[in-house]
């Protein structure tokens, strides 16, 4: 893996420079972090909560398109109503783009749940602006049939008209938003991907770090739970489990094979729970041919990742506990701690567990690996990535030594463009952005952009 | 000035060019997409638009079918698919400069298939693959209806101002696959690097790399296998000189066939 991104880097370092050669000068350069996907991922499989990264989770969303099925017989509700009466299924296409759509770009980082509420809060004001519209041109035509209408009045009733088609744009978006709520909604509850998504965070805050049985027993509960979640739920829990947890390989072993017992149970055990697995409108209850592909292929994945943890170990595990130490001296935020946990001192354990438990509640607080890495190549933290990555600057020749230019002043980080090498994820993207203030843009870019599940069958393939 | 914004204006100038004055003359504009996009002439003729599956991925999110429509853009049509002739409307081809879409593009020009034929390509044009498509067009007599040739340096897709892809299938396998072959390796390497060049042009700035560095304390078994890989390294520096000098003559950002 080390010397791949040597590699990599050999090949990308003369290219941009010869190109950029002469051009022309900018006060605030950019930062360009380029990352490795292996170097997190966990996050790639983890679920979200936040309304973007869920869309992307549960329904099938490419290139700024949502599609999804509508079932009608379910919640014949307002947005059910309207689309449903002919075929069983409706399939539904949206295009959804977050710079023209002020509702999205509002709450596309926001918790879903939040973004529920305030769809409906928004509705309902514009339909009241929108009937109050409506009743003031009706009310407007009576007085100037009566002629004494007064100029600031028709002025008014203008604008008012002027409005309304703006209004019904915006009324016909947030429209869109309902009906795209509630068909990730239908998915979020079928399968409680709650659940799933606050044990991910814990596991992966390092809540369990000092009671591995506990985050066992956990996780063993809800991986036999025939209730809630869908197969592919359930692998991502086991390699979230397997990847934050320092415990042996035995404990991933144990759980893979209850979750596959489980599984397996819950298949012969004819029309047991018909949670989850709705995905594609495809199957219901048993273990289908479907759902059996699927538990392959998380198997699969969970061996290359545990293939991968064992190689991880030979080479640069008590590297990287020392780095970690550092990190932890400098930071103190490191969240990831449960990756390598050591009990490196108690007070920055206890500060993350504090940190961690608002975190859940927001959504917001727990930062990613990557998001750790660039806040501090942004931030020029001493002791740090900053000082541990290659520095790599176009117009200069060769390496430029990090620890130089620490005598030196150097320009705060305006722009940065972090890139990850093997996939991005929304839930990343998302979390990138808490660097992001006013005074500094982050652009995020990967060499594509999966969904959890695709990210699990590329880990099976390699297995 | 975001990277979408950037690229929208790059792609708009580069759909807006149709003043057709028989080549190169209005054409000199910046490849690195600083200027105020060309939308002023009210005489914009109508044109089609031809691009093939990737760099429909990169306009997609970008313009709606109505945006193009007011750019003058018609029809929009793979290159992939069965097109009909449409000898009275200039067309604007944005694909990738493959050899294989070169052939198809070198076979609707003999054939006269549009007025005139614009070509962009996503990214930069290899040599050896420009001088063969260069080759086959004066065979076939295709010459006279290539208006022009341009680099554009859009490859890569912005889903929203602040996110973008390269729209790479599989890559965490690319990347990752212990059976991948050396030059496997190098084109993937190659295709990220000129994907980030893309956006880096695009933005117009010369950014600072920082990179994970490799560890230089690991382990024997580690060193044995680091000592492979740095001999992999030194041919690979010998490839990047190599690529580095092919690249300048070419980068130019528009060459006349």
């Amino acid at each position: 893996m080390v010397a791949r991104k040597l590699n990599r880097l050999i090949t990308e370092h003369p290219t941009l420079v010869r190109s950029k050669d002469g051009s022309r000068m900018t006060h605030h350069r950019p930062v360009l972090v380029i990352m490795d996907r292996n170097m997190d991922l966990i996050t790639p499989v983890q679920h979200a909560s936040t309304y973007q990264a869920l869309i992307d989770d549960v329904l099938e969303h490419r290139a700024n398109r949502v599609e999804f099925n509508v079932k009608p017989d379910s919640n014949d509700g307002s947005a059910g109503g309207r689309l449903g009466r002919a075929p069983p299924v409706v399939r539904k296409k949206f295009d959804i783009d977050p710079d023209v759509d002020p509702f999205y770009s509002r709450h596309k980082f926001h918790p879903f749940p939040e973004a529920i509420e305030s769809n409906g809060a928004e509705l309902q004001d514009v339909t009241v602006r929108e009937q109050q519209i409506r009743s003031k041109t009706t009310g407007g035509k009576d007085q100037s049939s009566s002629s004494t209408a007064p100029t600031d009045g028709s002025a008014d009733l203008a604008t008012a008209v002027e409005s309304l088609p703006i209004l019904l744009e915006r009324k016909k978006k947030l429209e869109v938003h309902t009906s795209i709520l509630q068909a990730a909604m239908n998915e979020v509850a079928a399968r409680d991907v709650p659940q799933f998504y606050e044990l991910e965070i814990s596991l992966a805050t390092g809540t369990y770090k000092n009671d591995p049985a506990k985050a066992k027993k956990d996780v063993m509960e809800l991986v036999c739970d025939g209730s809630v979640g869908n197969v592919n739920d359930k692998v991502r829990l086991v390699i979230v489990y397997a990847l934050s947890i320092k415990g042996k390989g035995a404990d991933v072993d144990e759980v893979t094979q209850a979750m596959r017992e489980s599984l397996e149970t819950r298949g012969s055990a004819v029309g047991g729970g018909g949670d989850g697995t709705v995905e594609g409108g495809a199957t219901h209850g048993t273990l289908t041919k479907d759902d059996r592909v699927r538990l392959e292929v998380g198997l699969r994945a969970i061996d290359y990742l545990k293939k991968l943890r064992s190689m991880n170990m030979i080479g640069t595990m008590s590297d990287m506990i020392a780095t970690e130490a550092e990190t932890y001296a400098s930071t103190g935020s490191d969240m990831l701690s449960g990756f390598l946990s050591r009990a490196t001192n108690q007070a920055t354990g206890l500060l993350s567990k504090a940190t961690d438990k608002l975190g859940t509640l927001l959504g917001k607080i727990h930062k990613n690996r990557a998001t750790i890495v660039v806040e501090n190549i942004c931030e020029m933290r001493p002791n740090t990535e900053d000082d541990e990555y290659l520095y790599l600057d176009p117009r200069v020749k060769g390496d430029v030594d990090v620890s130089t230019l620490r005598n030196a002043t150097r320009a705060p980080v305006r722009e940065a463009i972090a890139f990850m090498i093997g996939g991005g994820c929304y839930g990343e993207y998302q979390n990138l952005q808490m660097v992001a203030d006013e005074r500094r843009n982050i652009t995020y870019g990967s060499t594509e952009i999966v969904d959890p599940c695709s990210f699990l069958n590329h880990l099976a393939n390699l297995a | 000035m975001t990277l979408k914004s950037s690229q929208l204006a790059a792609v708009t100038r580069m759909l807006s060019f149709n003043k057709d004055s028989g080549g190169d003359s209005s054409l000199g504009h910046n490849p690195y997409g600083h200027e105020k996009p060309n939308i002023d002439d009210t005489t914009n003729p109508w044109k089609v638009l031809i691009y093939d599956k990737h760099t429909r991925g990169i306009i997609s999110p970008l313009l709606s079918v109505s945006q193009l429509r007011a750019l003058g853009v018609t029809l929009h049509l793979l290159l992939h698919s069965d097109r009909e002739s449409i000898p009275d409307v200039p067309a604007v081809y944005f694909v990738r400069p493959t050899q294989e879409n070169l052939a198809i593009i070198a076979r609707d020009c003999s054939k006269h298939l549009y007025q005139r034929s614009h070509l962009h390509f996503s990214t930069r044009m290899e040599r050896p693959v420009m001088e063969e498509f260069a080759r086959l067009v004066v065979n076939t007599g295709g010459l006279d209806s290539i208006a022009s040739i341009h680099d554009q340096f859009v490859e890569f897709a912005c889903l929203e101002n602040r996110l973008f892809t390269l729209n790479v299938e599989d890559s965490y396998v690319v990347y990752n696959d212990p059976g991948a072959t050396e030059s496997d390796m190098e084109m993937a390497m190659n295709g990220i690097a000129g994907g980030l060049f893309s956006v880096v042009a695009t933005l117009g700035s010369v950014p600072v790399i920082r990179c994970p560095r490799v560890r230089r304390s690991i382990s024997l078994l580690c060193s044995v296998i680091f000592a492979c890989f740095l001999l992999n390294c030194s041919t690979l520096t010998v490839y990047s000189i190599v690529y580095l000098f092919s690249g300048r003559s070419t980068r130019d950002g528009r060459e006349e066939a």
